[in-house]
Protein backbone atom coordinates (compact mmCIF):
# COMPACT_ATOMS: atom_id res chain seq x y z
CA UNK A 1 0.00 0.00 0.00
CA UNK A 2 2.79 2.26 0.87
CA UNK A 3 4.53 1.77 -2.21
CA UNK A 4 1.55 1.89 -4.32
CA UNK A 5 0.88 6.01 -2.69
CA UNK A 6 4.90 6.56 -3.14
CA UNK A 7 3.59 5.54 -7.27
CA UNK A 8 0.67 7.90 -7.65
CA UNK A 9 2.09 11.31 -8.90
CA UNK A 10 -1.54 12.91 -9.73
CA UNK A 11 -1.25 16.74 -9.80
CA UNK A 12 -4.60 18.48 -9.39
CA UNK A 13 -4.97 21.08 -11.93
CA UNK A 14 -7.80 23.52 -13.32
CA UNK A 15 -8.42 22.47 -16.66
CA UNK A 16 -8.21 24.63 -19.99
CA UNK A 17 -12.15 24.54 -20.38
CA UNK A 18 -13.10 27.81 -21.43
CA UNK A 19 -16.58 28.59 -19.81
CA UNK A 20 -19.04 30.98 -21.33
CA UNK A 21 -19.17 34.73 -20.11
CA UNK A 22 -22.88 35.32 -19.96
CA UNK A 23 -25.72 33.30 -19.53
CA UNK A 24 -27.19 32.48 -22.94
CA UNK A 25 -30.61 31.35 -24.38
CA UNK A 26 -32.68 31.64 -27.73
CA UNK A 27 -36.19 31.62 -25.49
CA UNK A 28 -36.52 34.84 -23.45
CA UNK A 29 -35.34 38.37 -23.61
CA UNK A 30 -35.14 41.16 -20.85
CA UNK A 31 -35.26 44.68 -21.27
CA UNK A 32 -34.59 47.22 -18.96
CA UNK A 33 -35.46 51.27 -19.58
CA UNK A 34 -34.95 51.54 -15.73
CA UNK A 35 -33.01 53.59 -13.86
CA UNK A 36 -32.09 50.29 -12.38
CA UNK A 37 -30.45 47.57 -14.57
CA UNK A 38 -31.65 44.73 -12.67
CA UNK A 39 -35.73 45.54 -12.93
CA UNK A 40 -36.74 44.58 -16.22
CA UNK A 41 -39.52 46.74 -18.06
CA UNK A 42 -40.33 44.53 -21.04
CA UNK A 43 -39.52 40.73 -21.74
CA UNK A 44 -40.17 38.50 -25.01
CA UNK A 45 -40.62 35.09 -25.65
CA UNK A 46 -39.03 34.09 -29.24
CA UNK A 47 -39.33 37.47 -30.07
CA UNK A 48 -42.98 37.85 -29.04
CA UNK A 49 -44.29 40.48 -26.79
CA UNK A 50 -44.82 38.89 -23.58
CA UNK A 51 -47.92 41.43 -23.41
CA UNK A 52 -49.31 40.41 -26.13
CA UNK A 53 -48.84 37.06 -25.28
CA UNK A 54 -50.66 37.36 -22.12
CA UNK A 55 -53.26 39.29 -23.92
CA UNK A 56 -53.56 36.93 -27.18
CA UNK A 57 -52.15 33.39 -26.63
CA UNK A 58 -53.79 30.20 -25.12
CA UNK A 59 -51.66 28.41 -22.26
CA UNK A 60 -51.01 25.17 -24.91
CA UNK A 61 -50.00 27.72 -27.38
CA UNK A 62 -47.28 29.33 -25.31
CA UNK A 63 -46.54 26.11 -23.94
CA UNK A 64 -45.37 25.10 -27.24
CA UNK A 65 -44.20 28.37 -27.94
CA UNK A 66 -41.85 27.68 -25.00
CA UNK A 67 -40.80 24.31 -26.34
CA UNK A 68 -40.47 24.57 -30.11
CA UNK A 69 -39.73 28.09 -30.31
CA UNK A 70 -42.85 28.84 -32.36
CA UNK A 71 -46.19 28.70 -32.40
CA UNK A 72 -48.63 25.63 -32.48
CA UNK A 73 -50.17 25.29 -35.85
CA UNK A 74 -54.32 24.64 -35.07
CA UNK A 75 -54.57 21.17 -35.17
CA UNK A 76 -50.95 21.11 -33.46
CA UNK A 77 -52.66 23.50 -30.21
CA UNK A 78 -55.33 21.18 -30.21
CA UNK A 79 -53.69 18.46 -29.92
CA UNK A 80 -51.71 19.71 -26.99
CA UNK A 81 -54.66 20.91 -25.10
CA UNK A 82 -56.36 17.72 -25.31
CA UNK A 83 -53.16 15.80 -23.86
CA UNK A 84 -52.69 18.61 -21.29
CA UNK A 85 -56.50 17.54 -20.42
CA UNK A 86 -55.61 13.86 -20.69
CA UNK A 87 -52.54 13.64 -18.62
CA UNK A 88 -53.76 16.03 -16.02
CA UNK A 89 -54.22 13.56 -13.18
CA UNK A 90 -52.73 10.19 -13.34
CA UNK A 91 -55.04 8.49 -11.64
CA UNK A 92 -56.50 8.86 -7.85
CA UNK A 93 -54.63 5.44 -6.98
CA UNK A 94 -51.27 6.25 -8.11
CA UNK A 95 -48.52 6.16 -5.92
CA UNK A 96 -47.67 10.11 -6.95
CA UNK A 97 -51.06 10.94 -6.37
CA UNK A 98 -50.68 8.89 -2.88
CA UNK A 99 -47.50 10.53 -2.14
CA UNK A 100 -49.17 14.02 -2.51
CA UNK A 101 -52.21 13.34 -0.26
CA UNK A 102 -49.85 11.98 2.49
CA UNK A 103 -47.38 15.04 1.94
CA UNK A 104 -50.87 17.32 2.07
CA UNK A 105 -52.27 15.42 4.98
CA UNK A 106 -48.53 15.47 6.88
CA UNK A 107 -48.86 19.48 6.77
CA UNK A 108 -45.52 18.97 4.62
CA UNK A 109 -44.89 22.73 3.54
CA UNK A 110 -46.99 23.99 0.58
CA UNK A 111 -44.72 24.55 -1.35
CA UNK A 112 -42.72 21.04 -1.16
CA UNK A 113 -45.93 19.02 -1.84
CA UNK A 114 -45.92 19.31 -5.87
CA UNK A 115 -42.26 18.68 -6.19
CA UNK A 116 -42.79 15.58 -4.40
CA UNK A 117 -45.81 14.53 -6.58
CA UNK A 118 -43.26 15.34 -9.24
CA UNK A 119 -40.65 13.38 -8.10
CA UNK A 120 -42.55 10.66 -7.38
CA UNK A 121 -44.45 10.87 -11.03
CA UNK A 122 -41.24 10.62 -12.29
CA UNK A 123 -40.70 6.58 -11.45
CA UNK A 124 -40.07 4.62 -14.30
CA UNK A 125 -43.33 2.35 -13.39
CA UNK A 126 -46.73 3.91 -14.56
CA UNK A 127 -44.64 7.46 -14.54
CA UNK A 128 -42.47 9.61 -16.58
CA UNK A 129 -38.88 8.25 -16.10
CA UNK A 130 -39.03 6.47 -19.74
CA UNK A 131 -40.79 8.95 -21.63
CA UNK A 132 -37.79 10.38 -23.69
CA UNK A 133 -36.68 6.60 -24.43
CA UNK A 134 -40.01 5.97 -25.66
CA UNK A 135 -39.80 8.67 -28.16
CA UNK A 136 -36.87 7.65 -29.75
CA UNK A 137 -38.34 4.13 -30.02
CA UNK A 138 -41.87 5.58 -32.12
CA UNK A 139 -39.08 7.95 -33.73
CA UNK A 140 -36.68 5.38 -34.89
CA UNK A 141 -39.13 2.56 -35.81
CA UNK A 142 -42.22 4.09 -37.09
CA UNK A 143 -41.04 3.42 -40.44
CA UNK A 144 -41.34 -0.39 -39.64
CA UNK A 145 -44.56 -2.52 -40.04
CA UNK A 146 -46.13 -2.91 -36.65
CA UNK A 147 -44.93 -7.57 -36.98
CA UNK A 148 -41.72 -5.94 -38.32
CA UNK A 149 -40.90 -4.03 -35.26
CA UNK A 150 -42.00 -6.60 -33.68
CA UNK A 151 -40.20 -9.24 -35.33
CA UNK A 152 -37.33 -7.27 -34.40
CA UNK A 153 -38.32 -6.39 -30.41
CA UNK A 154 -41.09 -8.76 -29.41
CA UNK A 155 -41.00 -6.10 -25.97
CA UNK A 156 -40.54 -2.85 -26.94
CA UNK A 157 -40.41 -0.24 -24.28
CA UNK A 158 -43.84 1.35 -25.31
CA UNK A 159 -45.78 -1.98 -24.78
CA UNK A 160 -46.53 -2.96 -21.06
CA UNK A 161 -48.98 -4.19 -18.29
CA UNK A 162 -50.92 -2.59 -15.26
CA UNK A 163 -52.00 -5.17 -12.46
CA UNK A 164 -51.00 -7.83 -15.05
CA UNK A 165 -53.27 -6.88 -17.69
CA UNK A 166 -53.35 -4.82 -20.46
CA UNK A 167 -54.08 -0.96 -19.29
CA UNK A 168 -57.49 -0.25 -20.67
CA UNK A 169 -57.81 4.02 -19.62
CA UNK A 170 -55.11 3.99 -21.63
CA UNK A 171 -56.03 2.89 -24.69
CA UNK A 172 -58.95 4.82 -24.22
CA UNK A 173 -56.95 8.15 -24.07
CA UNK A 174 -54.34 6.89 -26.98
CA UNK A 175 -57.99 7.04 -29.17
CA UNK A 176 -59.45 10.15 -27.81
CA UNK A 177 -55.89 11.51 -28.60
CA UNK A 178 -56.00 9.64 -32.08
CA UNK A 179 -56.54 12.35 -35.05
CA UNK A 180 -56.17 10.19 -37.66
CA UNK A 181 -52.64 9.21 -39.98
CA UNK A 182 -52.06 12.80 -41.02
CA UNK A 183 -52.00 14.56 -37.61
CA UNK A 184 -51.18 12.02 -34.92
CA UNK A 185 -49.13 9.30 -36.93
CA UNK A 186 -47.23 7.93 -33.93
CA UNK A 187 -50.30 7.54 -31.91
CA UNK A 188 -51.88 5.19 -35.00
CA UNK A 189 -48.59 3.69 -35.72
CA UNK A 190 -48.84 2.99 -31.75
CA UNK A 191 -52.32 1.58 -32.29
CA UNK A 192 -51.25 -0.64 -34.96
CA UNK A 193 -48.38 -1.68 -32.35
CA UNK A 194 -50.71 -3.00 -29.85
CA UNK A 195 -53.21 -4.40 -32.13
CA UNK A 196 -50.15 -6.58 -33.47
CA UNK A 197 -48.63 -7.47 -30.09
CA UNK A 198 -52.02 -8.48 -28.53
CA UNK A 199 -52.42 -10.85 -30.85
CA UNK A 200 -50.04 -12.48 -29.47
CA UNK A 201 -51.20 -11.57 -25.74
CA UNK A 202 -53.94 -9.78 -24.94
CA UNK A 203 -52.46 -8.95 -21.39
CA UNK A 204 -49.66 -6.10 -22.90
CA UNK A 205 -51.14 -2.62 -24.47
CA UNK A 206 -50.64 0.79 -24.25
CA UNK A 207 -48.73 2.38 -21.51
CA UNK A 208 -50.38 6.08 -20.19
CA UNK A 209 -46.29 7.23 -20.69
CA UNK A 210 -45.99 5.39 -23.67
CA UNK A 211 -49.63 7.42 -25.24
CA UNK A 212 -47.91 10.58 -24.06
CA UNK A 213 -45.11 9.47 -25.88
CA UNK A 214 -46.87 9.20 -28.30
CA UNK A 215 -48.23 12.29 -28.38
CA UNK A 216 -45.36 14.29 -28.06
CA UNK A 217 -43.89 13.00 -30.71
CA UNK A 218 -47.06 13.96 -33.11
CA UNK A 219 -46.22 17.42 -31.77
CA UNK A 220 -42.63 17.69 -32.94
CA UNK A 221 -40.86 17.82 -29.51
CA UNK A 222 -37.80 16.44 -28.56
CA UNK A 223 -37.27 13.25 -26.89
CA UNK A 224 -35.56 15.90 -24.04
CA UNK A 225 -38.05 17.23 -23.43
CA UNK A 226 -40.70 14.16 -22.66
CA UNK A 227 -40.18 12.87 -18.94
CA UNK A 228 -40.62 16.17 -17.89
CA UNK A 229 -43.12 17.42 -19.93
CA UNK A 230 -45.71 14.41 -19.03
CA UNK A 231 -44.41 15.67 -15.06
CA UNK A 232 -45.70 18.89 -15.65
CA UNK A 233 -49.05 17.80 -17.23
CA UNK A 234 -49.65 15.77 -14.29
CA UNK A 235 -48.99 18.52 -12.19
CA UNK A 236 -52.56 19.77 -11.93
CA UNK A 237 -54.23 16.57 -10.69
CA UNK A 238 -51.38 16.12 -8.08
CA UNK A 239 -51.36 19.77 -7.05
CA UNK A 240 -55.45 19.27 -6.42
CA UNK A 241 -55.16 15.60 -4.77
CA UNK A 242 -52.01 17.38 -2.69
CA UNK A 243 -53.82 20.02 -0.96
CA UNK A 244 -57.70 18.14 -0.59
CA UNK A 245 -56.72 17.17 2.86
CA UNK A 246 -54.25 19.58 4.05
CA UNK A 247 -54.78 20.99 7.38
CA UNK A 248 -57.10 18.04 8.26
CA UNK A 249 -56.32 15.79 10.86
CA UNK A 250 -54.57 12.92 10.17
CA UNK A 251 -56.51 10.81 10.84
CA UNK A 252 -58.50 11.83 7.66
CA UNK A 253 -55.78 8.94 5.92
CA UNK A 254 -56.35 5.36 7.14
CA UNK A 255 -53.46 4.18 8.76
CA UNK A 256 -52.10 0.54 9.02
CA UNK A 257 -52.37 -0.56 12.69
CA UNK A 258 -49.70 -2.98 14.64
CA UNK A 259 -52.42 -5.81 13.92
CA UNK A 260 -51.85 -5.38 10.44
CA UNK A 261 -48.38 -4.49 10.42
CA UNK A 262 -45.98 -7.71 10.15
CA UNK A 263 -42.17 -7.83 10.62
CA UNK A 264 -40.75 -10.96 8.61
CA UNK A 265 -39.72 -14.21 11.17
CA UNK A 266 -36.57 -13.84 9.86
CA UNK A 267 -36.22 -9.90 11.51
CA UNK A 268 -38.88 -9.95 13.85
CA UNK A 269 -37.89 -8.80 17.33
CA UNK A 270 -37.88 -11.87 19.79
CA UNK B 1 -51.67 -17.45 -5.22
CA UNK B 2 -51.88 -15.66 -7.96
CA UNK B 3 -50.93 -11.82 -9.05
CA UNK B 4 -54.35 -10.60 -8.29
CA UNK B 5 -54.89 -12.96 -4.95
CA UNK B 6 -51.29 -11.67 -3.48
CA UNK B 7 -52.77 -7.86 -4.15
CA UNK B 8 -55.79 -8.13 -2.50
CA UNK B 9 -54.12 -9.91 0.79
CA UNK B 10 -51.87 -7.22 0.81
CA UNK B 11 -54.72 -4.58 0.86
CA UNK B 12 -54.61 -2.41 4.07
CA UNK B 13 -51.86 -4.59 5.68
CA UNK B 14 -48.41 -4.16 5.49
CA UNK B 15 -46.88 -7.68 5.08
CA UNK B 16 -43.27 -9.28 5.73
CA UNK B 17 -41.19 -5.96 6.03
CA UNK B 18 -38.18 -5.90 7.16
CA UNK B 19 -38.09 -3.58 9.79
CA UNK B 20 -40.51 -1.25 11.22
CA UNK B 21 -41.98 0.45 14.81
CA UNK B 22 -43.79 -2.13 17.00
CA UNK B 23 -45.58 0.28 19.90
CA UNK B 24 -44.35 -1.60 23.30
CA UNK B 25 -41.61 -3.48 21.76
CA UNK B 26 -39.45 -1.21 19.96
CA UNK B 27 -37.99 0.11 16.40
CA UNK B 28 -36.38 -2.64 14.03
CA UNK B 29 -34.43 -3.17 10.81
CA UNK B 30 -33.46 -6.45 9.32
CA UNK B 31 -33.85 -8.08 13.13
CA UNK B 32 -31.39 -4.89 14.70
CA UNK B 33 -32.84 -3.35 17.43
CA UNK B 34 -32.33 0.27 16.84
CA UNK B 35 -32.93 1.84 20.27
CA UNK B 36 -31.47 -0.98 22.59
CA UNK B 37 -28.60 -2.38 20.31
CA UNK B 38 -27.62 0.17 17.97
CA UNK B 39 -27.67 3.86 19.48
CA UNK B 40 -25.49 2.39 22.48
CA UNK B 41 -22.68 0.41 20.29
CA UNK B 42 -22.98 1.62 16.72
CA UNK B 43 -23.14 5.02 14.94
CA UNK B 44 -25.03 6.54 12.27
CA UNK B 45 -23.41 5.05 9.08
CA UNK B 46 -23.87 1.45 10.87
CA UNK B 47 -27.49 2.28 10.38
CA UNK B 48 -26.92 3.96 7.29
CA UNK B 49 -25.24 0.69 5.97
CA UNK B 50 -27.41 -1.60 7.62
CA UNK B 51 -30.45 -0.13 6.24
CA UNK B 52 -29.09 -0.07 2.62
CA UNK B 53 -27.59 -3.41 2.82
CA UNK B 54 -29.54 -5.74 5.25
CA UNK B 55 -26.96 -5.91 7.38
CA UNK B 56 -24.61 -4.44 10.24
CA UNK B 57 -21.06 -3.77 8.07
CA UNK B 58 -17.85 -3.96 10.10
CA UNK B 59 -16.75 -1.11 11.57
CA UNK B 60 -13.77 -0.02 9.39
CA UNK B 61 -16.17 -0.14 6.46
CA UNK B 62 -18.90 2.18 8.26
CA UNK B 63 -15.66 4.38 9.02
CA UNK B 64 -14.58 4.17 5.41
CA UNK B 65 -17.77 5.14 4.50
CA UNK B 66 -18.45 8.57 6.48
CA UNK B 67 -14.76 9.73 4.85
CA UNK B 68 -16.40 9.21 1.65
CA UNK B 69 -19.07 11.34 2.38
CA UNK B 70 -16.88 13.65 3.95
CA UNK B 71 -14.90 13.47 0.51
CA UNK B 72 -18.23 14.16 -1.73
CA UNK B 73 -19.50 16.69 0.14
CA UNK B 74 -18.07 20.52 -0.18
CA UNK B 75 -18.79 23.82 0.50
CA UNK B 76 -18.57 25.35 -2.68
CA UNK B 77 -21.23 26.62 -4.70
CA UNK B 78 -19.31 26.17 -8.13
CA UNK B 79 -20.01 22.31 -7.65
CA UNK B 80 -23.86 21.88 -9.46
CA UNK B 81 -25.73 20.70 -6.39
CA UNK B 82 -24.07 23.19 -4.28
CA UNK B 83 -24.98 25.86 -6.26
CA UNK B 84 -28.47 24.99 -6.47
CA UNK B 85 -28.39 25.05 -2.25
CA UNK B 86 -26.98 28.44 -2.72
CA UNK B 87 -29.63 29.45 -5.11
CA UNK B 88 -31.80 28.35 -3.23
CA UNK B 89 -30.66 30.21 -0.17
CA UNK B 90 -30.99 33.19 -2.50
CA UNK B 91 -34.44 32.57 -3.01
CA UNK B 92 -34.64 32.06 0.82
CA UNK B 93 -36.12 28.24 0.80
CA UNK B 94 -36.13 26.10 3.51
CA UNK B 95 -32.85 24.50 4.13
CA UNK B 96 -34.66 21.33 3.91
CA UNK B 97 -36.27 22.54 0.70
CA UNK B 98 -32.84 23.35 -0.24
CA UNK B 99 -30.89 20.29 0.91
CA UNK B 100 -33.45 18.53 -0.75
CA UNK B 101 -32.99 20.10 -4.09
CA UNK B 102 -29.20 19.90 -4.03
CA UNK B 103 -29.23 16.52 -3.41
CA UNK B 104 -31.61 15.48 -6.20
CA UNK B 105 -29.25 17.80 -8.56
CA UNK B 106 -26.50 15.11 -7.79
CA UNK B 107 -29.01 12.16 -9.41
CA UNK B 108 -26.63 13.47 -12.16
CA UNK B 109 -25.40 11.54 -14.90
CA UNK B 110 -22.25 13.43 -14.94
CA UNK B 111 -20.76 13.54 -11.32
CA UNK B 112 -22.86 12.26 -7.54
CA UNK B 113 -23.56 9.21 -6.77
CA UNK B 114 -26.05 8.08 -10.11
CA UNK B 115 -22.37 7.29 -12.04
CA UNK B 116 -21.42 4.81 -9.40
CA UNK B 117 -23.53 2.19 -10.78
CA UNK B 118 -21.98 2.60 -14.29
CA UNK B 119 -18.82 3.18 -12.71
CA UNK B 120 -19.36 -0.18 -10.68
CA UNK B 121 -20.17 -2.39 -13.74
CA UNK B 122 -17.25 -0.83 -15.38
CA UNK B 123 -14.55 -1.94 -13.46
CA UNK B 124 -15.97 -5.27 -12.65
CA UNK B 125 -16.92 -6.01 -15.86
CA UNK B 126 -13.32 -4.55 -17.26
CA UNK B 127 -11.98 -6.87 -14.91
CA UNK B 128 -13.68 -10.02 -16.48
CA UNK B 129 -12.16 -8.82 -19.70
CA UNK B 130 -8.06 -8.52 -18.23
CA UNK B 131 -8.82 -11.91 -16.33
CA UNK B 132 -9.38 -13.64 -19.77
CA UNK B 133 -5.91 -12.18 -20.83
CA UNK B 134 -6.82 -8.62 -22.61
CA UNK B 135 -3.99 -6.29 -21.90
CA UNK B 136 -4.98 -3.28 -19.87
CA UNK B 137 -2.52 -1.11 -22.89
CA UNK B 138 -5.32 -3.20 -25.49
CA UNK B 139 -8.21 -2.60 -23.67
CA UNK B 140 -8.04 1.33 -22.92
CA UNK B 141 -6.75 1.80 -26.62
CA UNK B 142 -9.56 0.55 -27.94
CA UNK B 143 -12.09 2.15 -25.31
CA UNK B 144 -10.37 5.53 -25.67
CA UNK B 145 -10.54 5.50 -29.67
CA UNK B 146 -14.20 3.90 -29.80
CA UNK B 147 -14.82 7.81 -27.99
CA UNK B 148 -13.32 9.59 -30.44
CA UNK B 149 -9.76 9.60 -28.77
CA UNK B 150 -11.55 11.07 -25.46
CA UNK B 151 -11.38 9.57 -22.04
CA UNK B 152 -14.84 8.76 -21.37
CA UNK B 153 -14.31 5.53 -18.89
CA UNK B 154 -16.70 5.96 -15.93
CA UNK B 155 -14.55 6.80 -12.62
CA UNK B 156 -11.53 8.37 -14.53
CA UNK B 157 -11.03 11.78 -15.78
CA UNK B 158 -13.74 14.65 -13.87
CA UNK B 159 -15.00 17.96 -14.86
CA UNK B 160 -13.47 21.03 -14.42
CA UNK B 161 -9.97 19.48 -13.01
CA UNK B 162 -7.53 17.15 -13.65
CA UNK B 163 -6.09 15.10 -10.87
CA UNK B 164 -8.58 14.24 -8.09
CA UNK B 165 -7.09 14.76 -4.40
CA UNK B 166 -9.48 12.98 -2.59
CA UNK B 167 -8.03 9.85 -4.27
CA UNK B 168 -4.74 10.12 -2.62
CA UNK B 169 -6.66 11.24 0.59
CA UNK B 170 -8.57 8.12 0.57
CA UNK B 171 -5.63 5.70 -0.50
CA UNK B 172 -3.93 6.39 2.79
CA UNK B 173 -7.25 5.98 4.87
CA UNK B 174 -7.88 2.44 3.79
CA UNK B 175 -4.14 1.90 4.52
CA UNK B 176 -4.87 3.30 7.96
CA UNK B 177 -7.97 1.41 8.32
CA UNK B 178 -6.26 -1.91 7.70
CA UNK B 179 -7.30 -2.48 4.53
CA UNK B 180 -4.98 -4.49 1.97
CA UNK B 181 -5.44 -3.17 -1.78
CA UNK B 182 -7.95 -5.43 -3.49
CA UNK B 183 -8.07 -6.65 -6.92
CA UNK B 184 -10.41 -4.33 -8.43
CA UNK B 185 -8.51 -1.03 -6.76
CA UNK B 186 -5.36 -2.65 -8.20
CA UNK B 187 -6.74 -2.51 -11.65
CA UNK B 188 -8.18 0.60 -11.52
CA UNK B 189 -4.62 2.03 -10.17
CA UNK B 190 -2.95 -0.24 -13.21
CA UNK B 191 -5.80 1.97 -15.71
CA UNK B 192 -5.03 4.86 -13.79
CA UNK B 193 -1.40 4.64 -14.31
CA UNK B 194 -1.81 4.37 -18.20
CA UNK B 195 -3.56 7.00 -17.99
CA UNK B 196 -1.50 9.45 -16.46
CA UNK B 197 1.06 8.51 -18.98
CA UNK B 198 -1.20 8.75 -22.28
CA UNK B 199 -3.66 10.90 -21.41
CA UNK B 200 -2.82 13.21 -18.50
CA UNK B 201 -6.15 11.74 -16.40
CA UNK B 202 -6.10 9.75 -13.58
CA UNK B 203 -8.39 7.94 -11.25
CA UNK B 204 -11.40 9.89 -9.74
CA UNK B 205 -13.50 9.71 -6.41
CA UNK B 206 -16.08 7.72 -7.79
CA UNK B 207 -14.32 5.23 -9.66
CA UNK B 208 -11.98 4.66 -6.27
CA UNK B 209 -15.26 4.47 -4.18
CA UNK B 210 -16.42 1.54 -7.03
CA UNK B 211 -13.37 -0.29 -7.50
CA UNK B 212 -13.14 -0.39 -3.24
CA UNK B 213 -16.82 -1.27 -3.44
CA UNK B 214 -16.45 -4.00 -5.79
CA UNK B 215 -13.73 -5.34 -3.36
CA UNK B 216 -15.76 -5.43 -0.72
CA UNK B 217 -18.41 -7.69 -3.01
CA UNK B 218 -20.96 -5.21 -3.60
CA UNK B 219 -23.13 -4.63 -6.83
CA UNK B 220 -23.73 -1.30 -8.32
CA UNK B 221 -26.86 -0.85 -6.83
CA UNK B 222 -25.91 -1.47 -3.33
CA UNK B 223 -23.55 1.26 -3.77
CA UNK B 224 -25.86 3.38 -5.30
CA UNK B 225 -28.08 2.68 -2.44
CA UNK B 226 -25.29 3.49 0.37
CA UNK B 227 -25.24 7.33 -1.41
CA UNK B 228 -28.41 9.15 -1.87
CA UNK B 229 -27.70 11.81 0.41
CA UNK B 230 -23.78 12.44 -0.45
CA UNK B 231 -23.93 15.74 -0.94
CA UNK B 232 -25.95 17.29 1.55
CA UNK B 233 -23.95 18.83 4.10
CA UNK B 234 -22.21 20.85 1.06
CA UNK B 235 -25.32 21.69 0.08
CA UNK B 236 -26.98 23.37 3.42
CA UNK B 237 -23.81 25.04 3.81
CA UNK B 238 -23.88 26.61 0.95
CA UNK B 239 -27.36 27.78 1.21
CA UNK B 240 -26.70 28.53 4.69
CA UNK B 241 -23.89 30.93 3.95
CA UNK B 242 -26.35 32.62 1.30
CA UNK B 243 -29.28 32.75 3.08
CA UNK B 244 -27.66 35.02 5.30
CA UNK B 245 -26.57 37.19 2.30
CA UNK B 246 -28.03 40.56 1.32
CA UNK B 247 -30.93 39.85 -1.04
CA UNK B 248 -30.08 38.83 -4.45
CA UNK B 249 -26.40 38.75 -3.81
CA UNK B 250 -25.48 35.49 -5.28
CA UNK B 251 -23.65 36.05 -8.74
CA UNK B 252 -26.70 39.19 -9.77
CA UNK B 253 -27.32 39.56 -13.46
CA UNK B 254 -28.70 42.99 -14.70
CA UNK B 255 -31.03 42.45 -17.86
CA UNK B 256 -27.88 42.80 -20.16
CA UNK B 257 -25.74 40.37 -18.07
CA UNK B 258 -28.16 37.47 -20.36
CA UNK B 259 -27.14 36.71 -24.02
CA UNK B 260 -30.43 36.75 -26.11
CA UNK B 261 -29.90 34.57 -29.24
CA UNK B 262 -33.19 34.03 -30.32
CA UNK B 263 -35.58 35.37 -33.11
CA UNK B 264 -35.61 39.40 -33.18
CA UNK B 265 -39.06 40.50 -32.11
CA UNK B 266 -42.36 40.00 -34.41
CA UNK B 267 -45.55 40.23 -34.37
CA UNK B 268 -47.79 37.70 -33.24
CA UNK B 269 -49.28 35.89 -36.68
CA UNK B 270 -52.67 37.26 -37.91
CA UNK B 271 -54.29 33.84 -37.11
CA UNK B 272 -53.73 33.79 -33.29
CA UNK B 273 -54.40 37.91 -33.22
CA UNK B 274 -57.45 37.52 -34.89
CA UNK B 275 -56.91 40.12 -37.73
CA UNK B 276 -57.63 38.67 -41.32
Amino acid sequence: MTDEKKKRQVEVKHRDDQYAERYRTSIWLEESEHENPFVETAAFCHGYSFEELVNKVSYPQMLFLLLKGELPSKTQEQLLNKALVAFCHPGVRHDAVRAAALAGVGKTLPQNILPIAMLVFGGSRTGSADVAKMMRYFAKTKRQSASEALAINPTPIVLGDYYGEADVMAAKIAQWLSQGDDDTPHIDWGMKLVAEAQSENEKIGWTKASVAAAVFCDLGLMPKFGVALMQLLAAPGLLAQGVEHANKPVTVLPFVGDDDYEIQTEFAPS
Amino acid sequence: MSDIDFLLAQRGKLLNRRGGWLASKGVFSYGQDLLRDMIPNKTYFHVLGLNALGYVPEDRFCRWLEAIYICMSWPDPRIWCNGIGALAGSAHTTVLSATAAGMLASDSEMYGPYILKQGVKFIQSTKKIIDQGESIEEFLKSEIISSGGKVHLMGFARPIATGDERVEAMISYIDQLGYEVGEHLQLALDIESYLIENHNESLNIGGFICAFMSDQGLSSEQVYRLFPSAVNSGVTACYIEQVEQPDNAYLPQTCEDIEYTGPTKRALPDAVTGST
